[in-house]
């Protein structure tokens, strides 16, 4: 412990020795925090959970994203699970000759798509950009940890993630998310040979992002979507986040596309769709709603839907077509 | 805060970076106030119990010192006079630790007070008493109590100075990392340390750091998950029996060694960066061939307190063999209750004495049989033997300290004895004690290491130094197991459960 020394002289801030070596500590530090932030992220990566189980592998779909060919994807679609369900991107390219790609996870907030955006705008330049609205029926500011940490897992690190992390996270809860180790570190007694090589990130996804739902599930109706009118308010924040997917489609040059898929609503979330498509014809973007249109798609409930919501490949034959036939007459409006 | 969370990872940064960045005469208050926020984090009301404490002991020490003073000038002609004087210095110091210790009382033992008070007057029938008020435990009561007493007797002894500024006493009392867990340091040592300047230095700052980390390894990868074991047995006790409760016995015993010592070397690294020496609490106290030499080992801090202010006010061992024995036992019952409010802690502090007090008596004769049997009391082999039974007798006492009720501990013991079965260790069947094979391994690796590092320090190699001699690769590549293995290994965190994600595969 360095002492007092003799009166006169004043108790230097650091030790003659300390000084002496200074610059030299002080590479020395900025060395091994380096060090360490390498480790820290490589281990993190081996850590983290892989969403590699078939057909919903989003660490391949999401994470094998960036293994695109630059500004080669002419049309983008995001949102959650009702997206990347419903419309098969390699059909859709075949019937309009512009390449495709959905960039969406199970029930992605709306202000995470907001950044999954921005991420896909990295290395994209997308002509349309298709949003698909379920997650408008939010009825709270943050979603749990299944929905979040699904969005967050596969995006690398960089300023985007770390403002994405800021903003799907709840308050006391956004490091744990940014930095996933905090949550997946007692993964280290079932790593496999995946976690180690990671040669899922080369990979590049034949799907195209869309996952192939097999299963049968008769439904009935719930409610005549055409029947309902009124539309719901929706939460500040789904509101905001919606207009500033707007104002960056006005920044970036992109057409903005608000999409709802065959979802067979309740009449809630019918009301809450109506309202996202409200917002939308107030700011001049274009939508199409599939509930609408059951009909002309040829939607049959009892062999076109995986659940309850979800469509299956049955029903995404029937909406792709569809779907390339509505952005084409959009493109063309102008 | 804890040390072992992520605010303190910003605090302490913070705190010293500021430290050792504004001049030297304000530093004293930085740490007060820093101390204070410290504390408040925990529960913020409770910092006028702490102020209060340190106000009653202030002034306290400046009354004595003002007797001892006047004692000092009296002259040959004021006997009268001295006797006042001695009187009221007795006064001062009566009143400090009537006051500090009624609070101390109150809110640590109030319950227990009133439980047993019930208990008693349901025994004649009368109905018993409701508080109609909760008492909340302050954190960190029974440490800084201890430390501002310490600072009365020791002005009253004149072994200190009075300390005449309030708010570097205030800081003596405060000092945050040692605030909440130890050690419970002296007046003298620590005092003296507010008044001096800190310039600082490199080495000091990083070997603080390491010790932290250390101190992080013992408690997260080791304390924590041992303590999942330790839980699953005890709070279920009479699911298991024999060698599994063995087991978990042993395993407290390096739970709350991991736990208790990695909470002292945290807060003598985090001053130690600063340019704070704080002293030893713990120095590998299962090493410890008796009873008496276990608690020159263990918490150290709180021996040589009540060593210095119980037993030896109480006359020691110089007022005959007899008196020696009731003085040991009673400091020992004294600090059992320190550490908690039931009569688990007091049996266990009476089971210490009385094997304190029993091999003392029997020491004589044991040095007979031995010289008979030519057993060599300096070998090895005899210190090892030694080394195990008293490891088996402190383990014996855990029990005690552990278990939730006294009865429960006899339970506990009861069920140990009721088989033999040596088989759990071959049949697999030692994952159900709450740990995985996994986690299991990784416990006993880690106390391995525990071990081998303690083996080191016990023959006196200073770990830190030697270190501090290898080279940069060698040196960086421990600093990053040991974080790693904090960071990977430690118990902490949400927990990862897939079902979490596999509701939402559509």
């Amino acid at each position: 412990m360095h002492r007092q020394r003799e009166q006169g002289t004043a108790t230097p801030y650091m030790t003659d020795e300390t000084r002496a070596q200074l610059p030299w500590i002080l590479i020395r530090c900025v060395c091994f925090l380096l060090c360490f932030a390498f480790l820290f992220l490589g281990i993190s990566n081996v850590l983290a959970r892989k969403s590699l189980l078939l057909p919903w592998n989003m660490s391949v779909k999401v994470g094998g994203f960036y293994n695109e060919p630059k500004d080669s994807i002419d049309t983008m679609l995001f949102g959650s699970s009702h997206m990347y369900c419903s419309v098969d991107p390699v059909e859709l390219q075949q019937l309009t000759g512009q390449s495709a790609y959905i960039l969406a996870t199970q029930e992605q907030p709306i202000w995470t798509t907001y950044y999954y955006i921005l991420e896909a705008l990295k290395t994209q330049k997308p002509k349309t950009v298709v949003l698909e609205v379920n997650m408008v029926t939010a009825d709270q500011d943050y979603a749990g940890d299944g929905p979040n940490y699904s969005a967050l897992d596969p995006i690398p690190f960089s300023m985007n993630r770390i403002k994405m992390a800021m903003a799907t996270a709840p308050w006391g809860h956004k490091r744990e998310l940014l930095f996933n180790i905090y949550k997946y570190h007692g993964r280290w007694a079932e790593l496999d040979k995946d976690d180690i090589t990671q040669s899922y990130k080369k990979e590049r996804d034949p799907q195209r992002g869309f996952v192939e739902l097999d299963n049968v599930s008769p439904q009935a109706i719930a409610v005549d979507p055409a029947s309902v009118k009124d539309a719901a308010p929706l939460l500040p924040r789904v509101t905001d986040y919606l207009n500033r997917i707007i104002d960056l489609s006005q920044k970036k040059g992109f057409r903005l596309i608000f999409f709802k898929s065959p979802s067979n609503p309740t009449r809630e979330e019918q009301e809450k769709y109506n309202a996202a498509f409200q917002l939308a014809k107030e700011r001049g973007i274009p939508y199409l709603d599939c509930n609408q249109y059951y009909r002309e798609i040829g939607i049959d409930p009892k062999t076109d839907f995986f659940d309850g919501h979800h469509l299956n490949i049955s029903g995404v034959r029937k909406v792709t077509p569809f779907v390339a036939e509505k952005l084409q007459s959009i493109a063309n409006n102008g | 805060m804890q040390f072992n969370s992520f605010n303190y990872l910003i605090f302490f940064p913070l705190v010293t970076l500021i430290y050792f960045v504004i001049p030297h005469r304000v530093r004293y208050l930085w740490l007060l106030v820093t101390s204070y926020y410290f504390y408040m984090c925990w529960n913020p009301r409770y910092i006028v119990l702490i102020a209060g404490s340190t106000l009653i002991t202030f002034v306290s020490g400046l009354l004595i010192g003002g007797e001892n003073r006047r004692l000092e000038n009296t002259g040959a002609r004021g006997e009268r006079r001295r006797r006042a004087c001695l009187m009221r210095r007795k006064l001062w110091v009566a009143g400090s630790f009537i006051t500090n210790l009624s609070i101390l009382f109150f809110f640590k033992y109030f319950y227990f007070a009133l439980d047993n008070l019930n208990l008693l007057l349901g025994h004649f029938g009368l109905h018993p008493l409701s508080p109609g008020f909760d008492v909340v435990l302050p954190v960190g009561i029974s440490f800084y109590t201890f430390q501002a007493l310490s600072y009365t007797v020791d002005v009253y002894r004149g072994d200190v100075e009075v300390e005449r500024n309030l708010a570097k006493y205030a800081l003596f009392v405060s000092f945050f990392p040692q605030l909440v867990a130890g050690p419970i340091e002296r007046s003298k040592h620590l005092i003296s340390q507010i008044h001096e300047k800190h310039s600082f230095d490199y080495r000091q700052a990083r070997d603080g750091l390491i010790l932290i980390f250390w101190g992080l390894f013992l408690k997260l990868v080791i304390a924590d998950r041992v303590a999942i074991l330790v839980n699953q047995v005890f709070n279920h006790y009479d699911w298991y029996s024999g060698l599994y409760l063995t087991i978990a016995a042993m395993a407290f015993a390096v739970q709350i060694y991991c736990d208790f010592g990695s909470y002292s070397l945290m807060a003598i690294g985090s001053a130690q960066v600063m340019g704070f020496s704080l002293m030893d609490n713990f120095r590998q106290p299962y090493f410890s061939t008796s009873i008496a030499e276990f608690w020159r080992r263990w918490h150290i801090s709180l021996s040589t307190w009540f060593r210095d202010y119980l037993y030896i006010p109480l006359g020691g061992n110089r007022k005959g063999t007899l008196r020696k024995y009731f003085n040991t036992m009673v400091v020992f019952v004294a600090s059992g209750l320190w550490h908690g409010a039931n009569w688990t802690f007091v049996m266990w502090g009476f089971l210490h004495g009385i094997f304190q007090v029993i091999g003392q008596i029997t020491k004589p004769a044991k040095n007979r049989l031995t010289d008979l049997l030519h057993i060599n009391r300096q070998a090895f082999s005899y210190k090892l033997g030694q080394g195990i039974i008293t490891f088996i007798l402190v383990d014996f006492c855990w029990i005690f300290f552990r278990a939730p009720k006294i009865e429960d501990a006899w339970g506990f013991i009861g069920r140990m004895f009721h088989q033999w079965n040596p088989w759990i260790f071959i049949d697999g069947t030692l994952v159900e004690m709450g740990l995985s094979k996994a986690d299991l391994i990784v416990a006993l690796g880690a106390i391995l290491v525990l071990v081998l590092v303690s083996t080191a320090q016990y023959r006196g190699v200073r770990i830190r130094e030697r270190l501090a001699r290898q080279n940069l690769v060698f040196r960086w590549a421990v600093y990053f197991v040991l974080i790693f293995s904090v960071i990977v290994f430690g118990i902490y965190g949400p927990g990862y459960s897939e079902s979490q994600f596999i509701y939402f595969q559509f």
